[in-house]
């Protein structure tokens, strides 16, 4: 492989966290249950509460002992110009903690990831020169970033509270905002000519979205990482492409291993690995993404509100609170270096659709934005 | 443990023992990582009182106050909302020579991702961006004129100058300066704006018959300055503090380094980090 030095300016993802939530004027320290309401709906208020979150911390309670936290990350990557003139383009890695529960919400800039560009030339070594680039350096910047927090995440940090015992705080990356390119990038899969969709279940494109796509088997967490595992310690030896076709043909995943993966609770317990991957709402909406989850919502809503218990009330009533809802959601669709201003989680399974809609609705009203990444670049 | 059995205290290295990954290369890191922050944070809050806190909230009552310094074999301290304690790894502490790896099951595939980036080796090789001990030198540009020139530096075409455009800046910093000694020399005037000694050559016949000499030959030796002023004297401000381009730009350079790390610092004590630009560090 050449030699090519690349530099990966970043902190310490545990004691930016940790930091955070020492600086927070109001903190949630364990996730909230608040079941359901009056009419039989499922309640939610913050990312915090959501039933990941309570799962994760049912888990999380079992080998640290009833004393102990979780300090909720989210991060999100996506590329941003940092030159005036338009030219440079770099990743910042923003980091956020759902515990810290203040007015203004804090995103923090915890490192950025160079920009790689395009193939040029068309040969064998610079199209291994762009894999390794695109990849393998990524994945070695993830590492060094969560490294700390890798070990942090199974002893847990000791804290202490004043007037309380000491409570283990244990930190687990709970989202992870990207778009598709960069998500693919991050967990190590095939950017095109996938077979299946990337999901939480081994759907094949050709059926996904219909009814024989329905009922597939969830994705082999497990099964995959360690194939990928095998597949980067060969390709470290021998890179022939040969060797590594089962990856492909099986998983679509290429030969390197999720650095996150080294994170507690996402290879391991409830292999939250593939769930933990969230969106922007805004960047997808420029991308054009809800314009065509909005053609598929009128069908979908007729089927929902046929039924004369709907939430919202019949069809036409259900679109009108949700066009006043997304008029709510004043806000100006440019893009810019700013962290994601409206998170919303992944649905990848169509018949979820509506629950996630509701789940999207309701983690608009949670997340502001913030100008700190703007601040950053400044610098 | 160590003073009764000196030498069955395993987390002593034993006189000639020496650890096989301990390279050359890796000889000065160990020393390196022994270096560690320790953030110290008090605030006025009611914890004194000995009121509960609410296990769900938790409100300081003013803005808490952060005093960060170095401090060797210190564990890493955050305080706030509580107190944790980062743990350290024994070779940063000094009691292991080496940073040993740890047990790795190989049905874990949650630790064999870890130990196979560990084993990378970006792990040692990440190093402070701006070390601490940055803020405690003193500014170079600590003159108005200095000043500008760093501000026109940093500030000029929104994106500051590049490295080359520095250079330049710098050069066109000497020309000017050196055209106006000469000019100055030849008005009679000293670089710092008084007389120089004219008054005392030209006697009573005043400012208007003073004849300025042709070359630096000329001049005699009563022109030049009586105090003792040197080469030096005669040389431009920003000439004088910084004598070629290259040390202008490696000041600018150091100067950035040094006022990020005030600010990091500023920042940490003012406003305990809720808002204000974020830097790396």
């Amino acid at each position: 492989m050449e030699e090519v030095v690349h530099l990966f300016f970043s902190r310490d993802l545990l004691l930016v966290v940790l930091k955070l939530l020492c600086d927070a004027g109001r903190a949630q320290l364990w996730v909230e249950q608040l079941g359901a309401g009056p009419d039989g709906t499922l309640l939610r208020s913050v990312m915090i509460n959501s039933d990941d979150s309570l799962e994760e911390e049912a888990h999380g309670s079992g080998p640290h002992g009833s004393l102990s936290l979780d300090l909720e990350e989210l991060q999100f990557m996506d590329e941003s110009v940092v030159s005036s003139s338009g030219e440079h383009y770099m990743y910042p890695i923003l980091a956020r903690v759902l515990n810290v529960r203040d007015r203004a919400v804090q995103w923090v800039t915890v490192g950025y990831v160079s920009h790689v560009g395009k193939l040029v030339a068309r040969t064998a070594a610079a199209r291994r020169r762009a894999s390794h680039s695109r990849n393998r350096v990524l994945q070695r910047y993830l590492a060094v970033l969560i490294r700390r927090c890798g070990y942090a995440i199974q002893a847990g940090v000791p804290v202490e509270f004043p007037g309380q015992s000491t409570l283990s705080a244990v930190p687990r990356l709970s989202g992870h905002v990207t778009d598709q390119l960069a998500e693919r990038s991050v967990f190590c899969l095939m950017g095109n000519e996938c077979e299946f969709l990337f999901s939480q279940f081994m759907v094949l494109s050709d059926v996904a979205g219909g009814a024989t796509g329905v009922g597939v088997e969830p994705c082999d967490v497990t099964a995959v990482l360690e194939t990928q595992l095998d597949g980067a310690v060969a390709r470290d030896r021998d890179l022939r492409n040969s060797l590594r076709y089962y990856l492909r043909n099986e998983y679509n995943a290429l030969a390197f291993v999720p650095a996150i993966g080294a994170v507690w609770g996402l290879a391991t317990d409830n292999k939250n690995i593939y769930k933990i991957i969230s969106f922007d709402l805004l960047h997808v909406w420029k991308m054009g993404n809800m314009r065509m989850v909005a053609h598929r919502c009128l069908p979908c809503l007729r089927v929902a509100c046929y039924v004369q218990d709907a939430r919202l009330g019949p069809l036409g009533e259900t679109l009108e609170a949700l066009h006043l809802r997304a008029w709510e959601m004043v806000h100006l669709n440019v893009s810019s270096p700013k962290p994601p201003g409206y998170v919303g989680s992944s649905f990848s399974v169509p018949i979820q659709f509506l629950q996630l809609f509701s789940e999207i609705s309701l983690s608009c009203g949670i997340q502001q934005p913030s100008d700190a990444a703007v601040e950053t670049h400044r610098i | 443990m160590a003073v009764k059995h000196a030498r069955r205290n395993r987390l002593v290295v034993p006189p000639g023992f020496f650890e096989l990954p301990l390279t050359g290369e890796n000889a000065g890191r160990n020393q390196a990582t022994k270096t560690v922050a320790r953030i110290t944070r008090r605030y006025e809050s009611d914890a004194g009182s000995g009121a509960p806190v609410s296990p769900a909230t938790s409100t300081p009552t003013t803005a808490p106050f952060i005093h960060e310094e170095l401090d060797e074999r210190q564990t890493l301290l955050l305080g706030g909302v509580g107190v944790f304690r980062v743990p350290i790894h024994g070779s940063a502490r000094g009691t292991l020579s080496e940073r040993r790896p740890p047990n790795v099951f190989l049905t874990s595939t949650f630790l064999r991702i870890r130990a196979y980036y560990e084993a990378m080796p970006a792990r040692i090789q990440a190093r402070r961006l701006v070390p601490p001990s940055v803020v405690k030198q003193q500014s170079r540009f600590n003159t108005p004129l200095l000043q500008e020139a760093l501000k026109f530096c940093l500030s000029a075409g929104r994106s500051a100058l590049s490295q080359t455009d520095q250079r330049s800046l710098a050069a066109l910093f000497h020309m000017a300066e050196s055209g106006d000694v000469k000019r100055q020399r030849r008005d009679g005037r000293r670089i710092d704006g008084r007389l120089w000694q004219r008054r005392r050559l030209c006697g009573d016949a005043g400012w208007g018959h003073f004849e300025a000499p042709a070359s630096r030959a000329d001049v005699p030796h009563e022109m030049e300055p009586a105090d003792g002023a040197s080469s030096q004297d005669r040389m431009g401000e920003l000439e004088r503090e910084f004598p070629t381009r290259s040390s202008f730009l490696a000041a600018v350079l150091g100067e950035k380094r040094r006022v990020l790390a005030k600010h990091i610092l500023a920042r940490n004590a003012n406003t305990g980090g809720r808002s204000g630009p974020l830097v790396l560090l």
